[in-house]
């Protein structure tokens, strides 16, 4: 049991089972390590006993769970619980902070190992698209922002740069807003609406999965039901995981859940099972607002 | 309220005030006087024609030594710019070994901190002697490229990594290379910086008589020009009228040139950061 586990066990006054000593539900994670993980013909992405660092501070243990095709996957927990960190293992963005590093296990992207000697870097992360919780405009304007990986990937296949940006501008909903400013500084737009070119930038790179990490977290009420709802929209065509600590906001957009604390999965499973009847009593706690 | 605190806080005031003004004042006086000396002399006969008299200096104008200068600080920075800059590049994004880095740091620093004479000194014995380049335009600008080196790189090196780790995560999540992600991000917001460190040593470098006093001036040329002869220079220039008391008001006049011409580089920089860097 980590420190901070052991901490929130003694606040709360009652034993809080851990991750490790309850099964979790074999759909999804296994607590464990010893099963053969169960895999879903419809999984994109398998997280395979991955344990990961900072330094010399281990801040994931044994995370074993699956993502499908075409479904929102929220990845929720208290701040500090190691989301962001399993967000960013998924498409190899982890190394790229100094000193984190996947020590154990590995995830397969259509079975294939992304961190075998073989893949790329690069090419993962073109295929797996991240956007993250500040949204961050490049210092050139609307237009080259979005074609900014498209461009380097060679993408546009013959098409207009002004119109394979349009129909990505287009796909979040910022097209008409801005339509007549594609040349202006990316800087411009209002926080929402850079977080939404954000996602046009990400989707011009034709990704199959798109990572949010706290995507909602540093804009406005009204900007983030814009993103929620372009959320649902896209998972048609993309799977989509999603890290939030706002319980309600993994509630209304995903339809499974993965609760993480201290590093490790607790529960995981179907959104509104997890909701109504949580297994462990942490996530119990986490659902009724008693933590996190 | 506390008595002490208020009088301690008006002590404060008061010299911020003060020491304000004194700033202010001190650059507006000095350019104040070179404008109160040298103005009459400037006519566009002085700034278009080729020193005359007897001895030289006396009378004319000092257009060789404006474009001498120009020349020498032009194809110094065309020297060090992009070397500076790439080795601040290296520092900030693919050096790795922490010994190395602070070891090339601290040497630039001493190099920034170096007095002109000695880069004269090294530039005579290396360039114009070893090499055998002559005293020369060539020689000349080599010398003030090494000497604007160390500053531009300083700036460069600070100005990039100022730039948020959040940039390059953010371009390198999107599956490019880190030579694009420098190339296209990290320059841009760091040109600002960049440029501002080029206009202190391009400032440094057309204001310094000692480097190129041993590697590319000479009293009198007609202003034609060729890497390989030597050039009059306005530095140089001002230093011979003053030093051989020819005349005072030629040497204030050319101040006066020197000073707008710094003038005219800073303000083309400051309109250039306007433009760049969004």
């Amino acid at each position: 049991m980590s420190a901070a586990d052991e901490k929130t066990s003694r606040r709360s006054g009652r034993g809080i089972v851990c991750s490790d000593d309850l099964p979790l539900r074999a759909e999804l994670a296994d607590p464990y390590g010893r099963l053969p993980p169960l895999r879903s013909t419809e999984a994109v992405l398998e997280v395979r006993g991955v344990h990961a660092v900072y330094g010399d501070k281990e801040v994931l243990h044994n995370i074993f769970c699956h993502f499908p095709e075409k479904r929102v996957t929220a990845i929720m927990g208290p701040s500090g619980c190691g989301k962001s960190t399993l967000v960013k293992i998924l498409n190899r963005t982890l190394e790229l902070t100094p000193g984190a590093k996947v020590i154990a296990g590995t995830v397969l992207y259509h079975e294939r190992d992304i961190y075998d000697r073989q893949s790329l870097p690069m090419d993962i992360r073109k295929r797996i698209g991240i956007i993250h919780q500040r949204p961050v405009p490049f210092p050139m304007p609307i237009l080259d922002n979005v074609l900014f990986g498209a461009n380097f990937h060679g993408l546009l296949n013959g098409m207009s740069p002004r119109e394979y940006a349009e129909f990505y501008l287009d796909k979040v909903g910022l097209l008409e807003e801005i339509k007549d400013r594609l040349g202006d500084p990316a800087s411009k737009l209002s926080g929402g609406q850079q977080q939404r070119l954000c996602l046009a930038r990400t989707l011009a790179n034709q990704p199959e999965v798109i990572l949010m990490d706290e995507p909602c977290s540093a804009i406005d009420p009204v900007s983030t039901q814009r993103i929620e709802a372009l959320i649902s929209e896209l998972k048609k065509e993309y799977a989509i995981i999603v890290v939030t600590h706002n319980m309600n906001q993994a509630r209304r957009i995903s339809d499974q859940a993965v609760f993480i604390f201290g590093g490790r999965i607790i529960e995981a499973g179907d959104t509104a099972q997890l909701f109504k009847e949580p297994k462990t009593e942490l996530a119990q706690s986490f659902v009724s607002g008693l933590i996190g | 309220m506390n008595r002490s605190a208020v009088v301690a806080d008006r002590v404060f005031t008061l010299s911020a005030w003060i020491f304000g003004g004194l700033g202010l004042a001190l650059p507006f006086s000095i350019v104040g006087f070179i404008l109160v000396n040298g103005a009459h002399v400037i006519s566009w006969q002085f700034l278009t024609e080729d020193p005359a008299g007897f001895p030289l200096g006396m009378a004319g104008g000092i257009l060789p030594a404006i474009k001498g200068s120009l020349a020498l600080v032009g194809i110094g920075v065309v020297i060090a710019l992009p070397t500076a800059v790439g080795g601040a590049i290296y520092l900030t994004e693919y050096g790795k070994n922490v010994f190395v880095l602070r070891s090339v740091r601290f040497i630039t620093e001493c190099l920034a901190a170096n007095p002109a004479i000695i880069y004269g000194l090294c530039g005579y014995s290396l360039l114009v002697v070893f090499m055998a380049l002559k005293i020369s335009l060539l020689a000349g600008a080599i010398t003030l490229g090494l000497m604007m080196f160390p500053i531009i790189l300083i700036g460069s090196q600070e100005a990039i990594q100022a730039v948020e780790s959040e940039y390059r995560e953010a371009a390198l999540s999107l599956g490019v290379t880190k030579a694009y992600v420098v190339r296209w991000i990290i320059l841009r917001k760091a040109l600002p910086g960049i440029l501002a460190a080029t206009v202190l040593a391009t400032g440094h470098a057309l204001g310094s008589a000692a480097p190129i006093l041993f590697t590319a001036s000479t009293v009198f040329s007609h202003g034609g020009m060729s890497l390989d002869a030597p050039v009059m220079t306005l530095p140089t220039h001002l230093y011979y009228l003053v030093n051989q008391a020819l005349s005072f008001d030629h040497a204030y006049g050319t101040a006066l040139v020197l000073v707008v011409l710094l003038f005219m580089i800073n303000f083309l920089a400051w309109t250039l950061k306007r433009y760049v860097g969004r």
